[in-house]
């Protein structure tokens, strides 16, 4: 049975209009009536983020260190004193190295920072006095982080000294730094615009990834195929009514990274939400081909995870530097539609309207929801098989 | 018990690496994973796109850049004398 597309008189292009109405109606009969997609768009965001958006962190706070004094005195105070009023460290007092290391071993501390007896003494000498930092590195990035926090509190008591004793440091050069976009440095801030690309990924390609599929499997296919509706108006017809319920998703999860995670927004809501349009498109054009194609809800949502939501997460840029990625992989990230809308999602939510950073990203999900939407209207045909 | 266990089990492997599309499923998505994440997957930052605004025309000023240009964590992208190229 091919597919009608002899060319049709003008008298039933009102009929396209009303087949389309009812199919989107039946679609949306279906989704209140199977309530399982309305739980990808709204309960999948809100679990995501909730579990993501608490647990994942890349900041180190707290981080339990060891303070190995072996002779305290009033230098060795003044200098652990910076650890106990920094937030980044939770100092616990050990007398000796062995049984800081087996705290470090047992993973009880992250870091040992060593006096030895002889510090205070050695403070005056014109060598000054050496102290021994020891950190776990088996997380390399928590462990950078705490011996640059480890250096912080050492140049601030440094600082310190200066100012007490008279003496001069001689620094010839003085970095003033800036942090724009994020001043507070906070990870979450960076992180949960990323996470609502992912969660939005996942909607999308999940929402449609079934629907063709189960239209398949419940052999409801069949049934539409008699119809006289054509199988551009069955993509639309599905396209619509999930396309309103990914926006929704999206709506919830930027209110919750705002209100609840107090993400700052400074881009303008229609920009953040003409982005998600798009990207919604491409991701949704993507479940489709994915569903037209495996014609089985198992597979198509096998697929539709390993295909979209693991590249999304480590290839996007939502948690890895892109930049810093070997060349064959930074290429493959240009295939990856969430990568666009992660680089979209942080600017808008951190940065503003940048539209040199805009524009050309919404380009590339422009050609991206074209293409995976034109291939998904070539495969699916009125064919049974 | 135990030999019929391991019957069972030989089936299993054969059934396993007998089939075209298991030994596809079994062994290509994870090493094509480990390859592609495992390089992906790395908090290492390197070439760091960064610009330089140096108002000093003295060969200090341009040592301290070298230093700069020189490391492999780093990667110029944009020079200045004046505020355009060095604050945007």
């Amino acid at each position: 049975m091919n597919e009608v597309s002899s060319p049709k008189p003008a008298s039933t292009r009102g009929g396209g209009a009303m087949r389309l109405r009812g199919l989107i109606r039946k679609e949306f009969y279906q989704i209140l009536r199977d309530p399982s997609s309305i739980a990808i768009a709204f309960l999948l965001p809100v679990v995501l983020l909730l579990v993501f958006g608490y647990g994942v962190s890349l900041d180190a706070e707290h981080v339990p260190v060891a303070l190995v004094v072996e002779q305290p005195s009033a230098d060795t105070a003044s200098f652990t004193g910076g650890f106990e009023q920094s937030r980044y460290f939770k100092p616990v007092y050990m007398r000796d190295m062995h049984a800081a290391e087996q705290a470090l071993m047992s993973r009880q501390v992250s870091a040992i920072v060593h006096l030895r007896a002889d510090f205070a003494r050695q403070l005056r000498q014109p060598d000054g006095a050496p102290v021994q930092v020891i950190v776990n590195g088996v997380d390399a990035n928590t462990g950078r982080l705490i011996l640059g926090y480890v250096q912080g509190v050492w140049q601030k008591w440094l600082q310190q000294r200066v100012l007490e004793t008279g003496e001069t440091l001689n620094v010839p050069v003085q970095l003033q730094p800036r942090v724009w976009f994020n001043s507070e440095l906070r990870s979450r801030n960076f992180l949960v615009p990323g996470l609502i690309a992912i969660i939005m990924t996942l909607i999308g390609a999940l929402l449609t990834a079934l629907v063709m599929a189960r239209e398949w499997e419940r052999g409801t296919m069949e049934a539409l195929m008699v119809t006289p509706v054509t199988m551009r108006e069955v993509l639309v017809g599905k396209l619509v009514p999930y396309f309103l319920l990914g926006m929704g998703g999206m709506g919830l999860s930027v209110a919750l990274g705002v209100w609840l995670f107090g993400v700052p927004l400074r881009g303008s809501l229609w920009v953040l939400f003409s982005a998600a349009a798009l990207f919604l498109l491409a991701a949704l054009g993507m479940g489709l081909l994915i569903s037209t194609v495996a014609k089985n809800q198992f597979v198509a949502s096998l697929v539709a995870i390993l295909a979209t939501f693991l590249p999304a997460f480590i290839l996007s840029g939502f948690i890895f530097d892109i930049g810093s990625m070997p060349a064959v992989v930074q290429w493959l990230t240009y295939l990856i539609a969430a990568r666009y809308f992660v680089a979209m999602l942080q600017t808008i939510f951190l940065a503003g309207n940048v539209w040199s950073v805009i524009l050309p990203n919404a380009l590339a999900l422009v050609i991206m929801a074209a293409f995976f939407l034109g291939v998904s209207r070539r495969k699916l045909r009125k064919r049974l098989e | 018990m135990l030999p019929r266990i391991l019957a069972l089990m030989i089936k299993e492997f054969l059934a396993l690496l007998k089939d075209k599309r298991s030994r596809v499923v079994v062994f290509i998505p994870p090493i094509l994973q480990l390859l592609v994440f495992g390089y992906a997957a790395t908090f290492d930052l390197n070439r760091i796109p960064f610009a330089i605004y140096n108002e000093d025309t003295g060969p200090a000023s341009r040592d301290l850049v070298a230093h700069f240009a020189g490391s492999p964590n780093f990667r110029q992208v944009a020079r200045g004398g004046n505020h355009a190229a060095g604050e945007h």
